[in-house]
């Protein structure tokens, strides 16, 4: 019987080693029912939605996106030798499909913002409630996610104002930290959501608070979200009201230029994401796809027509924004010096000028002689900075409205502005417009999905794509 | 810990209790033939039951009287009898039976003679695998093993293989077989240096063929079920060789040789670009000169036609040298071998270099405790380049146009477009490997036919990867970047092994065990370092493993560190098994075994998984009734049922998490902490489980002039892991889920020949196997939320890896335009992603080799031919290479293209812009069936003639045998593959690319050509 003995006493070993293990718990990460225990925890996650925005290197506000913007405007030069990205191209012929490789990379990234918003928000019990701690949280949270659910739905639906009653398809808005696969929501239930968070951050954060969103970034970018409504009455009074009340200033110098993307950083910076250092540099994107004094010429050059505008006039400061390269040449490359000279900067995304020319627009579109005072007053501190000549008071309203958009244009060239607001005017009433010869609501300027949503949710049956083409 | 040590002192405890015996006789029991060692050989005292068996290394033990006599038996040798007298060490050799099957194979914790074997079992010896000159040794298993198919990554120093085992079963798990040397599981990732610079790391690379001694394949349930859990897409097993009794004997080997690309794409050359870059101009209704990539004037283009093929690649010099020694006495048997290789790619500075040596002993303490040592240790010294779509050869085959110069005017590097040169020449990349595999066993006899083992094994693998780009080549600052890993996995385990007859005829071998393993692989996601003067391995400062660089007590100082930490990976299993053979009178075989394994990877719902296997063997020939003729010697059938499983996911996916960074890691927003989501988690997450039955015989005709085996198996895998798309807007990408149910069903066959004998022998050796593979289930799931690496997917009631393709018709006479069929197969001109359609199969019907071997007195030749029927390639590049003309150069065959009303053409007219193509979104997803190939090849795999020195010249010389050989592989290559090599494992993102994507190219290099002449020595 030794021989059972043996056998015995084997396995008598080997069951020791019991279930513990097996029972590995992840090192160096937390297990989520045990991540948010206390204040710090929260102000961690806030901050790593923060970190996001950027989007891995660069992928969704660190210049991903305003690229992509740009390149479906008409700033951009399409020809052969210049725009040989495949994904880039996609853009600028309106065929984006959901296998665009740059969408996949971008879209992801805002929703990583709304989730951890989401989880914020689930969890602010963790909070001393009503401390001030606690809505300056909440308020950040709710800034973050409609900030984030606002630049998904200018690119991937039709604009605000397509449908009468806005009942046309927009993004999957989400207000909750849920895996559920879901269609998406009207573009009217994701504005009333954004309108819905930003309000509420407005009465939620503090008046200053550090790098981050204080309740005057919250304003600005409700006022530059009712713009988009076509609400110019309140975008103007929002507008106002940062540009009177708040501690931000209009820099009246054209250092303004080299300053708004620089490590300093731009007084006029309303909202902006901090770099802090080569390896941290928010901007990213920007400085890959514009920078024009590397070696060889950037990605993105700008379209011959608009560099004719924009040096038109030899006054104009911002002229000598633009270098060309083999002038007159089939290779002709003509690209933007705006991000040159610097390894990283600050990223402003919300800043003075650009609430400047929000204010006059809308004060423009209202035609109130009260408002075209403060619109003319408005582009004329933009036009007197770059060297031009002041507008008259009594300009008609028509008129200033085509000058403060010509302003916009040549001024924020390049900060992905332009086509959003092409599209913006088309759904205000200018039908016929067109952006590089094609109509403005043609389906292919609405991005496709990528398959991660789409394929991701479970299909077309689930999910409801955009048209594609047409344009 | 503490756990372990408990276990461990219990185990131990087992030794002191020695049993004390009568009188003690040990041995060694050999091959008549050529001396080598014969495990499993049956000691019978005669005419009682007690008996002995002998280990792995031939030796056994016995405790008898000395009035016993001892049968010596062993299936294929002669039985021998011996009078035991007054001796107490017995060493007898066996002359060979050739009239059976006498070989021995390697079975999980044990051996087995091949005739009891009752499942699937290839073995292939290690002077097979050593002949032929590969980048790692297990590339030379193809077309040696039936069902199993080996395609070699590609002729990139130290690539790696594909090995599939009767199919793919696995979708997001691992479907690679479980690789196992010398009884430990090894560690083997090929996705631990990511997919950097478009290749996958090798876990076998490091290893030494010239240390083998065999590899067995176990391919069924009931021999690859002992492995339970980790045995669904088969075991490899890999033996090292164990030192052999006599005086120390030594062999050197050595060989030199060259490698070229065994195949090249023909791309255009730039008077021919620049006549397709202008047509499409002007087709697209342009007029003047096209514009050109590059900033580039039609006169400087004009003046360039650079070969970048030719400037990427070269003829490589390959050298290898091996020195072993072998001794073994009573107490000591001992192998020792070192080895050292620098083998060139044909990539411009691309080498992989060996250092490795190995010490095996085995060391009798007690007439029965016996311990063995196998340890070795090697580092692996790959020299970097870029390929695929990162550079070198990929871009010499892409956007490295014929038009662009290698340098400017004033010497300085072109960069206006792609330069894979510049790249090559001034980037530093070097990947360095160290390795060690030790085990060490004890095996102890207390008690007449009982063998309790135990065994603690190490394999500890640290990788550095390592690259230096200059500030010329950044154009900025310059930058060292290093991916360091460090795997430390340990296996113990314990065994005892008992056999027992019962009236004789009824022989059992039981066998009951237990194991745990545990892996940690610590790493750093990377750490970089900016404006230094060369790669980080050359600055003293630089962290090692046990140091930190975020300022803690023991920290170093780096001028500028940027790093992003990752958390460390932990697995363990925990496992327990039996195996009952039963052997009656040696002409029925029963096997019987069961595993229970646990995984860290599972929550504990589903933590537990039970892998039962059955096996039976009838050898017919053994009946009396059966008639004896000359035509059939030998005829054995046997069947096989059993259950395994798969867990080779990801660690840690049961659980949802969040991960904190802070300080220098990762560079968290504004310098302040993060803490973030990773995952969701999945308490329900369990085992693949495969079920597969096995039928099959084995025959022999002819007096074993012929042999042959011939097996149907059918596998049915449910639970398969699937890593789908979850919609992203959830704020999450991925999630891992048992969904799919896979079947895979086919026949082997396996031939060998003798068919001459005498002066001049000639044998042949068939084998090839048929495969059937679909996917029976996918779940809910689409097809685009499962997809691999160029446009395959998992579709329902296809073949795993469908390619998802639209369907390209024609080129239209009378416009130019391509004409594709929409999804209800209609022609029409547009193209619309939503026409896309399963189609084709990466899954080959046939696969196989064949061996021709040839002998007349001292010279011999070996043929080998490998060959692939059926399934497809598909050319992820074709769409670039022969699509809408951009800044890729071209495939010659697109001058096969419409160019007025009326032509009949291959290609579509020209185009610049993709919309021309019924509106083509993008020149990226012209993936149609255009560029889906018939992956049907033949190849002269290997030939190898030697010459062994006649006796008398070797006795001159004082050797003992001296052999001079030249070889030759991938000489010739059959196919209408039109792209660069038709056997292809493309560069992958992870495991679930490399099951669903086995064939699917994407710029991928060619296999190597080698030519090499060597040299072994025995003295």
């Amino acid at each position: 019987m030794k021989l059972y003995k043996y056998i015995f006493l084997i396995f008598l070993g080997a069951t020791v080693a019991c279930d513990d293990l097996l029972e590995i718990e992840p090192e160096g990460e937390i297990i989520a029912d045990e991540a948010l225990q206390n204040p710090q925890d929260m102000q961690d996650l806030l901050n790593s939605a923060y970190d996001a925005l950027r989007g891995e290197g660069g992928d969704f506000l660190g210049g991903r996106i305003q690229s992509i913007s740009e390149v479906m405007g008409d700033n951009i030069d399409g020809s052969l030798n210049n725009l040989n990205n495949a994904d880039f191209r996609s853009f600028y012929d309106k065929t984006t499909s959901f296998f665009t490789g740059y969408t996949q990379n971008m879209f992801d990234e805002p929703y990583f913002v709304i989730y951890r918003a989401n989880v914020l928000l689930e969890n602010l019990d963790v909070l001393e409630a009503g401390s001030d701690n606690a809505r300056r949280i909440e308020g950040e949270a709710k800034f973050l996610r409609a900030i984030c659910h606002f630049e998904l739905i200018r690119l991937f639906a039709q604009p605000y104002g397509f449908t009468q009653d806005n009942s046309h398809l927009g993004v999957v808005l989400r207000t909750e930290a849920s895996a559920e696969s879901r269609d998406r929501n009207t573009v009217a239930e994701v504005y009333t959501q954004i309108v819905q968070d930003l309000e509420d951050a407005v009465g939620l954060l503090p008046q200053s608070n550090g790098v981050y969103a204080d309740t005057w970034a919250a304003r600005a970018y409700l006022a530059k979200v009712h713009f988009h409504r076509h609400d110019f009455r309140q975008a103007f009074d929002l507008a106002d009201d940062v540009l009177t009340q708040g501690p931000y200033q209009f820099n009246t110098s054209a250092d303004e230029y080299t300053e708004r993307f620089s490590e300093a950083g731009s007084r006029e910076s309303i909202f902006f994401m901090i770099s802090t250092g080569v390896n941290d540099h928010r901007g990213t994107q920007f400085s890959t796809h514009f920078r024009s004094d590397a070696e060889d010429p950037p990605t993105l050059r700008i379209a011959p027509a608009f560099h004719a505008i924009a040096t038109s006039n030899p006054n104009d400061l911002r002229a000598s924004w633009y270098t060309i390269e083999n002038e007159g040449l089939g290779s002709q490359a003509i690209s933007i010096t705006k991000f040159d000279s610097i390894d990283f900067f600050n990223l402003p995304l919300m800043h003075v000028t650009e609430l400047k020319f929000i204010r006059a627009e809308a004060g423009a579109e209202l035609g109130g002689a009260a408002e075209l005072a403060v619109a003319v007053q408005d582009l004329n501190d933009i036009r007197g900075r770059a060297g031009l000549a002041e507008l008259s008071g009594t300009i008609a309203a028509a008129v200033l409205l085509d000058n403060v958009r010509e302003e916009k244009r040549l001024e924020l060239v390049a900060e992905g502005q332009r086509f959003h607001d092409l599209r913006r005017r088309g759904a205000n009433g200018e039908n016929n417009l067109l952006i590089r010869g094609s109509a403005w609501d043609c389906p292919g300027m609405s991005v496709q999905f990528p398959d991660s949503e789409i394929a991701g949710a479970g299909g077309v049956e689930v999910f409801t794509p955009n048209p594609e083409g047409g344009c | 810990m503490k756990k372990n040590l408990r276990v461990l002192i219990l185990i131990g405890s087992l030794f002191p209790a020695a049993l004390l015996a009568q009188k003690t006789v040990t041995g060694k029991v050999t091959d008549a033939a050529d001396g080598m060692p014969l495990p499993g050989v049956n000691i019978l005292v005669k005419g009682t039951s007690t008996g002995s068996v002998t280990d792995f290394d031939g030796n056994f033990a016995i405790n008898v009287t000395d009035d016993a006599v001892l049968v010596f038996s062993f299936v294929g040798f002669q039985s021998q009898e011996i009078s035991v007298g007054t001796q107490s060490i017995i060493n007898i050799q066996l002359g060979q039976d050739i009239t059976q099957l006498g070989e021995i194979v390697v079975v999980g914790y044990g051996v087995q003679s091949k005739r009891e074997v009752t499942g699937s079992i290839s073995k292939v010896g290690g002077e097979e695998l050593q002949s032929i000159a590969v980048p790692s040794f297990e590339a030379a298993l193809q077309g040696k093993a039936a069902g199993v198919q080996v395609i070699q990554g590609s002729g990139t120093a130290g690539a790696g293989s594909m090995i599939r085992v009767r199919g793919i079963a696995s979708l997001s798990a691992g479907g690679d077989p479980l690789y196992v040397v010398d009884g430990i599981p090894i560690t083997q990732d090929y996705f631990i240096n990511d997919n950097r610079g478009a290749f996958n790391n090798n876990p076998l690379a490091t290893i030494n063929p010239n240390d083998i001694e065999s590899v067995e394949i176990l391919k069924d349930a009931s021999a690859a079920a002992i492995y339970g859990s980790r045995g669904a897409n088969g075991v490899i097993l890999i033996t090292t060789k164990r030192g052999k009794t006599g005086k120390p004997t030594f062999n050197f080997s050595t060989r030199v040789g060259i490698t070229q690309a065994a195949r090249e794409v023909d791309l255009l050359n730039s008077e021919e670009w620049l006549q397709l870059r202008q047509e499409a101009w002007e087709n697209d209704g342009n007029v003047g000169l096209a514009e050109l990539p590059g900033l580039l004037t039609w006169e400087e283009a004009r003046a360039n036609d650079t070969d970048w093929i030719d400037l990427t690649t070269q003829t490589g010099i390959r050298h290898e040298y091996n020195l072993s020694m072998t001794q073994g006495n009573d107490k000591l048997t001992s192998y020792v071998g070192v080895s050292y290789s620098d083998n060139e790619s044909f990539l411009v500075g691309n080498s992989y270099e060996r250092i490795s040596g190995r010490v095996n002993l085995d060391y009798n303490i007690l007439d029965n405790l016996k311990a063995s040592l196998n340890t070795s240790l090697s580092q692996g010294i790959n020299n970097r380049v870029s390929g695929a779509w990162d550079g070198g050869l990929g871009a010499a085959m892409s956007d490295a146009l014929v038009i662009y110069p290698v340098r400017n005017d004033d010497g300085s590097y072109f960069t206006g477009g792609n330069n894979p040169v510049r790249r090559q020449d001034l980037l530093d990349w070097r990947t360095r490997e160290n390795r060690s595999l030790s085990t060490l066993t004890f095996t102890y006899t207390p008690i007449d036919r009982l063998q309790l083992n135990v065994s603690g094994s190490l394999d500890y693998m640290d990788i550095q990867d390592e690259q230096f780009e200059p500030a010329e080549l950044t154009n900025n600052e310059s930058v060292a970047r290093r991916f360091p890993t460090w795997v430390t996995n340990y296996t113990l385990n314990a065994t005892a092994a008992y056999d027992f007859n019962i009236q004789e005829d009824h022989n059992f071998k039981v066998l009951v065990g237990a194991e745990y393993q545990r892996s940690l692989t610590e790493s750093w996601d990377r750490i970089e370092a900016f404006g230094v003067d060369g790669p980080l391995r050359d600055d003293p400062f630089i962290p090692d493993r046990f140091q930190s660089i975020d300022g803690g007590e023991d920290s170093v100082q780096v001028d500028n560190p940027v790093y992003t930490t990752a958390p460390d990976q932990i697995w363990t299993f925990m496992s327990y098994f039996s195996r009952v053979n039963y052997n009656y009178k040696d002409k029925i075989f029963l096997k019987g075994s069961a595993r229970v394994d646990g995984s860290s990877r599972f929550g504990s719902n589903n933590r537990y998984g039970f892998f039962p296997s059955l096996g039976a063997g009838y050898v017919i020939t053994e009946e009396d009734w059966f008639p004896s003729s000359d035509v059939v010697n030998f005829l054995k059938i046997k069947a096989s049922w059993g259950i395994t499983g798969n867990a080779d996911i990801p660690n840690y996916q049961r659980w949802g998490t969040f991960q904190r960074r802070e300080g220098n890691d990762g560079n968290p927003y504004n310098q302040e902490p993060i803490i973030f989501p990773v995952r969701l988690e999945n308490p329900d997450l369990q085992w693949e489980v495969q079920r597969t039955y096995d039928f099959g015989f084995e025959l022999g005709l002819f007096d074993d002039r012929i042999t042959t085996e011939f097996a149907y198996f059918d596998k049915n895998s449910t639970d398969v892991l699937i890593d789908r798309l979850v919609q992203v807007s959830t704020g999450f990408e991925r999630f891992f889920e048992n969904v799919a149910e896979i079947n895979n069903r086919g026949i082997e066959i396996s031939l060998r020949t003798r068919n001459l004998v005498g002066d001049f022998k000639w044998n042949t050796e068939i084998n090839a196997s048929r495969l059937d593979n679909e996917v029976i289930d996918i779940g809910a799931t689409p097809p685009d939320a499962i997809a691999g690496s160029g446009d395959t997917r998992v579709v329902e009631g296809m073949p795993v890896g469908v390619n998802f393709l639209n369907r390209f018709s024609h080129v239209d006479p009378d416009n130019g335009l391509p004409v594709f069929l929409d999804i209800d197969g209609n022609e029409t001109y547009e193209f619309n992603l939503e026409d896309r359609v399963p189609v084709g199969s990466v899954v080959p019907d046939w696969t196989g080799g064949i061996t021709n071997t040839f002998s007349y007195k001292n010279f011999d030749l070996s043929v080998l031919f490998t060959f692939t029927i059926g399934g497809n390639i598909y050319d992820d590049s074709g769409k670039r290479q022969l699509g809408v003309v951009s800044d890729w150069n071209m495939r010659s065959e697109i001058k096969d293209r419409w160019r007025q009303p009326g032509d009949i053409a291959k290609f579509p007219r020209l185009t610049t812009d993709s919309r021309t193509y019924g509106g083509l979104p993008s020149f990226w997803n012209l993936n149609t069936t255009q560029f889906l190939y018939d992956a049907t090849f033949a190849r002269l795999r290997n030939l190898t003639l030697g010459y062994n020195l006649p006796a008398e010249m070797v006795d001159r010389l004082k050797l003992r045998s001296a052999r001079v050989f030249f070889n030759g592989t991938n000489l010739l290559t059959f196919t209408e593959f039109p792209g660069a090599d038709p056997e292809i494992v493309r560069d992958h993102e992870g495991r679930q690319g490399r099951n669903l994507s086995p064939n699917v190219t994407y710029l991928t290099a060619p296999q190597e050509r080698a030519f090499s002449i060597g040299l072994n020595i025995g003295f």
